[in-house]
């Protein structure tokens, strides 16, 4: 009855203009984060390094090769590079100064080809390595040696190696099940350590280990002197590609080709996707403004309705709960329905995306439902905030 | 309930002549079941008076007070309680909703305290001889079918006073005769009193006071 009272007068149109904008805006909002979610998906995945983590190294030139200049990084260099403000973490790759191979575990054998190879061995500080950090750890008690593998060798595995030979091909998943042995050999003995692999990654093209493990076998099975390194493992901020970009340049210095893009990418995708969620932010900024003035026209139109039942004895309260609640329902409506139109344009999209290779998720992120919710909650609050003080105003007698 | 002006006057009224006995001038106290008609002619400020006491009013000098609290200190929250439990009035404009129908519009009223059955609703519309109204809109009643429903929605709280500006101005005396003893039936059940604001009429009542403006 006081609902029928209150609401009588209004009119719908204006409503219905602010609501459309407002599904528009939140819509456009959880598409971005969803789009962009699955994009930085596509360009981590299965990736243990940590985000904007590349491995850098001095371009070889004519000059090196006639003895001038160095392609190693002195202590100086890595000190410059460590004061940049852009680069969060930069810590030299180290280099095995032991003789290491590394094959398939005896307790393998039989399950996968045997196979065993001469290899050098590559460690980076833990800090850049973005896997369970429990798996990724060494001491002299531990069962197994974590490790790292190159994306490539499992290509070159299951594309090259095992056509060639006929033997079938494994996936990533059963590749992590498999021991290898490392094996060192020092002052005619062969010092052996069990292998296991933890992940894959495209930012290096070395077999990774622990540093405590790397550490561990330069100290005690040592056939080279220490060397500079004559790589990096560096992080750089999110964003700040153009200026990781200028130093490589000025410094001479290079990553890999496919990093150099995907980096470019994410940079490029970084910022379309920052301007588009501002934009997304202030349509719906403006349709819930939209929604306060229907609301204050709303009450506008009932002010004798409210004062007459602020003068029959009813509350400011009572009154403002109905207003709460017409509004809530509609708030709902809103975030249900820009929630569905982003699943429609996930099934328009969809048999396009996967038509070019792009496997495509249909459910919505937590993210997008912490933003859907976030937005309801704010609209509430808003419209609270907006209708009280209108209300107060109103029941307060001018006279 | 006591109701009380200590020097007030309402500033539209402050120029104009008022009589030696007018309250403007002296003040009043109404307290208890004390049943009070105020006597004005046309523009002497008895709507004025009315809006004082319930708060719609603030643009006057001195004070009103209501058991022996000002009313000026009274927050919204505190006129809700007032207006909810202990003063009930009918306006000279009678503040129905015109769009809804005399059910809606007593039902209103009557379930912030549901002081009333709906059968004691209806009773109180049949003694009025508007039973047959109950379903129709409000704003397709005349003025006087109307002021019978701003009669018996003041009736459907509790209440400690009652202000009463001009019930029966649209009213015959007849209908006068059964608003007026409906009115001290119901100051009777809740121990009340009440001002009736009139232009001067006897309504066959015994007041215990007349005020004059």
């Amino acid at each position: 009855m006081l609902s029928k009272l209150l609401f009588r007068n209004r009119k719908k149109l204006s409503l219905y203009i602010s609501f459309i904008g407002a599904i528009l805006g939140i819509n456009f909002l959880l598409l971005t984060t969803e789009v962009f979610q699955r994009l930085k998906n596509i360009l981590e995945a299965e990736e243990v390094m940590g985000e904007n983590t590349v491995m850098i190294h001095k371009i070889v030139s004519e000059q090196h090769l006639i003895g001038l200049g160095s392609t190693d990084f002195s202590e100086k260099e890595i000190k410059e590079l460590q004061n940049k403000d852009f680069l969060t973490k930069v810590s030299p790759v180290k280099l095995n100064l032991f003789s290491a191979s590394i094959g398939l575990h005896e307790s393998m054998e039989g399950t996968i080809p045997y196979f065993r190879t001469d290899t050098y061995l590559n460690a980076v500080a833990d800090e850049f390595i973005d896997t369970d950090r429990s798996q990724w750890h060494w001491d002299e008690k531990s069962e197994f040696v974590p490790v790292i593998m190159p994306k490539v060798y499992m290509t070159m595995l299951n594309h090259g190696f095992a056509q060639s030979y006929g033997m079938p091909k494994i996936s990533e998943g059963i590749a992590k099940s498999i021991l290898f042995k490392i094996e060192i050999d020092y002052q005619g003995k062969t010092y052996k350590f069990t292998g296991r692999l933890v992940g894959f990654s495209q930012s290096i093209n070395a077999i990774l280990v622990p540093e405590s493990f790397m550490d561990f076998c330069n100290e005690r099975y040592a056939i080279k002197e220490k060397i500079n390194p004559s790589q990096l493992m560096v992080q750089f901020n999110e964003g700040s590609y153009g200026k990781f970009a200028d130093l490589l340049k000025d410094k001479r210095m290079e990553i890999q080709k496919s990093q150099f893009d995907l980096a470019k990418i994410k940079s490029i995708l970084n910022i379309v996707i920052y301007f588009i969620g501002i934009e997304a932010l202030l349509i719906i900024i403006l349709a819930i403004n939209g929604i306060m003035l229907y609301s204050e026209l709303v009450i506008t139109r009932a002010l004798y309705e409210i004062r007459t039942l602020l003068r029959i004895g009813y509350g400011i309260n009572a009154i403002l709960m109905r207003f709460i609640l017409f509004f809530f329902l509609r708030f709902l409506l809103i975030v249900i329905f820009a929630n569905a139109l982003v699943y429609a344009e996930f099934a328009y999209l969809g048999p396009h995306l996967e038509s070019i290779g792009m496997h495509m998720d249909y459910s919505i992120s937590e993210l997008s439902i912490i933003i859907s919710v976030s937005i309801l909650i704010g609209m509430v609050i808003l419209n609270y905030i907006g209708t009280r003080i209108t209300l107060v105003h109103t029941g307060k007698e001018k006279s | 309930m006591k109701i009380q002006f200590d020097n007030l006057m309402p500033k539209p009224l402050a120029e104009i002549p008022h009589a030696e006995n007018s309250i403007w001038k002296t003040g009043f106290v109404v307290e208890g079941q004390d049943r009070v008609m105020l006597n004005a002619h046309s523009g002497k400020g008895k709507t004025t008076f009315t809006h004082v006491i319930t708060g719609i009013r603030k643009d006057y000098t001195g004070t009103c007070r209501i058991n022996d609290q000002d009313i000026r200190t009274f927050k919204l929250k505190d006129w809700e309680k007032i207006r909810k439990f202990q003063l009930s009035v009918v306006f000279q404009d009678l503040q129905l909703f015109d769009k809804i129908t005399v059910r809606e519009n007593l039902l209103i009223k009557n379930r912030l305290t549901n002081h009333k059955t709906e059968a004691q609703i209806k009773e109180r519309l049949d003694q009025f001889g508007m039973a047959d109204k109950w379903n129709s809109k409000c704003g397709i009643l005349s003025m006087g079918q109307q002021q019978r429903i701003a009669i018996i929605r003041s009736l459907l709280q509790p209440f400690e006073m009652m202000i009463l500006d001009e019930p029966f101005s649209h009213l015959d005396k007849v209908n006068q005769a059964i608003g007026i003893q409906m009115f001290n039936e119901e100051a009777d059940k809740n121990s009340a009193g009440y001002i009736l604001t009139t232009l001067g009429e006897d309504h066959g009542n015994t007041f215990t006071n007349t005020l004059f403006l």
